[in-house]
């Protein structure tokens, strides 16, 4: 059975205590599975997944360490610190860290243009990978009956399944 | 295009499973492919699929269904390759989704489970999360729409005024005498995964139990936040499963898995005399679908219930239950739409009737529980003409 938890942080420490990334724990439902995290944004209605390396550098983010510190613990989970840096961003754009701006700078470890561009590319496959956004049915849409994937799935009065996600194959059963 | 004939089962005495006579239906064939992309997924370990199974076109619309979707993708992603990976993808976006959803459901039972307790009420969880999370190896692979609650007879005007205090968009005739069931949702920021609550006036179509007996042999319902929520216990339940299984002519793939996953979870001191009540068509009934589901799913029940899988299932029972697995989603219909096609669509009227003629399975269990095959097609009229003479009857309405 998978654990369901959610990050410790230092209790009291401030949302925006300069650079150190503090983990949101406010309005999330935390899902943790064996590989990845799932996090639903209570706010925003927006579901986030997070592979092993981002789940890692979150659990990190207790507003105790700098981004510095968070990028020492990559040799732990087989990532650069530009991979570092991307996750972090990610989570920041996600509004599943505080304390950090979006734009988090790249460490200028590389030297060349070219090593520069294939540290890019990795980091930003590493953010493309690590940090996900699901799609899930709105909650309009839930409010208006249960989710299907074809009218099958649909009884009784709400009889249709309508606004079908693309992604997620599912929509709602309404009223036919 | 491929039908899905080749998905191969390995292991010691590998076998093909799906391949049959060329006179099985295509329906029939893409429900043997369902099937076999179901065997043991519910289970923490699954027997893997071989490097060669692939799954057709068809198949995979079939696998997709929300009821399915999660095991699917947990059996599949163990075989690399049988899958294209926009179909993986997709499998697994249903799978996060449902994980999520059950979680989120978790917390919700407990809340209302501390309601209803705190207002004396007994209320018993059953389907939906209560397999979720006692049969399957991650409640996410068990999608649960509603969240099925029953309370006593006595107490069901109660309980929905509890539930009224908690929930918004009360249906009309809640308290109505004769009004058993009931859709509430939750107020809640969670309301796009939660689901709703299908809240029952006792469960006396599924047995002949009093409710207090139910209370009383009732088991916790297993979760994570040790929830005040109770469920019925492994021998009513099995026995509720089945019922409803044959009920609804057995058109999920989920309600079998559910079946399996109980057959293989049941207590020691599984009583099956306590399953059946004493009455021979239930007990007969009970055995039927427990077949089924070792048949079909490859179901492993514990020594204890083994007594209810001891034949084969009737042939004509799973040849008919894989062609329901096989079935298009959409031609499942309610009555409701079977009244507006007539209504609406009068011109399509012999396609719809064809389209909602009752399935053997169920026809059977309608008849008195007649599974030797004997009788099906007339049993299927007369369950046609009733459905109909009711139509009629309530002159067109529900």
């Amino acid at each position: 059975m998978p654990e369901q938890s959610k990050p410790t942080h230092q209790a009291g420490r401030p949302a925006d205590a300069g650079d150190h990334p503090v983990a949101r724990t406010a309005d999330l439902i935390v899902r943790r599975l064996p590989s990845e995290t799932l996090i639903y944004d209570l706010k925003t209605h927006r579901a986030t997944c997070l592979d092993a390396r981002a789940t890692a550098v979150w659990d990190e983010c207790d507003g105790t360490k700098s981004p510095d510190q968070i990028r020492s613990m990559r040799s732990g989970i087989g990532a650069s610190g530009n991979d570092i840096d991307g996750i972090l961003r990610s989570l920041a754009e996600s509004g599943l860290i505080e304390g950090v701006e979006p734009s988090v700078k790249p460490e200028p470890e590389t030297i060349d243009r070219r090593r520069a561009l294939a540290s890019l590319g990795t980091a930003l496959a590493a953010t493309a990978s690590s940090v996900m956004t699901l799609s899930v049915p709105t909650p309009a849409m839930a409010a208006s009956g249960n989710v299907c994937a074809g009218d099958g799935d649909c009884e009784g009065v709400l009889n249709i399944c309508i606004n079908i996600d693309p992604i997620t194959m599912l929509g709602v059963c309404a009223l036919g | 295009m491929r039908i899905g004939v080749t998905a191969i089962e390995a292991g010691s005495g590998a076998k093909r499973l799906v391949l049959r006579s060329g006179k099985s239906s295509t329906n029939e064939r893409l429900g043997q492919s369902v099937s076999l992309v179901l065997r043991g997924a519910w289970r923490d370990t699954a027997p893997p699929l071989t490097s060669d199974a692939t799954v057709s076109l068809d198949a995979q619309t079939r696998l997709a269904a929300p009821d399915v979707a999660p095991l699917t993708w947990k059996r599949l992603s163990e075989s690399p390759g049988s899958l294209p990976d926009s179909m993986a993808a997709s499998l697994q976006a249903a799978y996060r989704y449902s994980e999520l959803q059950a979680h989120m459901q978790s917390m919700a039972i407990r809340h209302v489970a501390a309601c209803l307790a705190d207002a004396g009420i007994d209320a018993l969880l059953f389907k939906g999360f209560a397999m979720a999370s006692r049969g399957y190896a991650s409640p996410g692979l068990r999608p649960a729409g509603d969240i099925d609650i029953a309370v006593d007879e006595n107490d069901y005007a109660d309980a929905a005024h509890v539930l009224g205090k908690i929930c918004h968009g009360t249906p009309n005739g809640l308290d109505a005498p004769g009004k058993d069931q009931a859709l509430l949702s939750l107020d809640s920021p969670l309301p796009a995964l939660l689901g709703q609550i299908d809240l029952h006036r006792g469960i006396d179509c599924y047995g002949s139990a009093p409710f207090a007996e139910l209370v009383e042999r009732s088991i916790a319902v297993a979760t994570e936040d040790g929830s005040p929520a109770r469920t019925l216990g492994d021998e009513d339940h099995l026995r509720l499963l089945c019922l409803h299984f044959l009920k609804h002519g057995g058109w999920k793939p989920v309600w079998l898995c559910d079946v399996a996953a109980m057959l293989e979870t049941v207590r020691d001191d599984f009583l099956p005399s306590l399953c059946h009540e004493g009455n021979p068509l239930t007990r007969r009934k009970i055995e039927v679908v427990c077949s089924l589901a070792v048949d079909i799913l490859g179901a492993r029940p514990r020594s204890a219930a083994q007594i209810f899988a001891r034949d084969p299932a009737p042939e004509w029972m799973r040849r008919s239950v894989l062609k329901q697995w096989g079935r298009p989603a959409g031609l499942h219909r309610s009555r409701l739409a079977f009244r507006k096609s007539i209504t609406r669509r009068p011109g399509w009227l012999l396609s719809d009737i064809a389209a909602r003629w009752p399935d053997p399975v169920s026809a059977a269990d309608w008849a008195g529980g007649r599974f030797d095959g004997w009788g099906v097609r007339l049993f299927q009229i007369a369950k046609f003409s009733r459905m109909a003479f009711d139509f009629v009857g309530r002159g067109g309405r529900i």
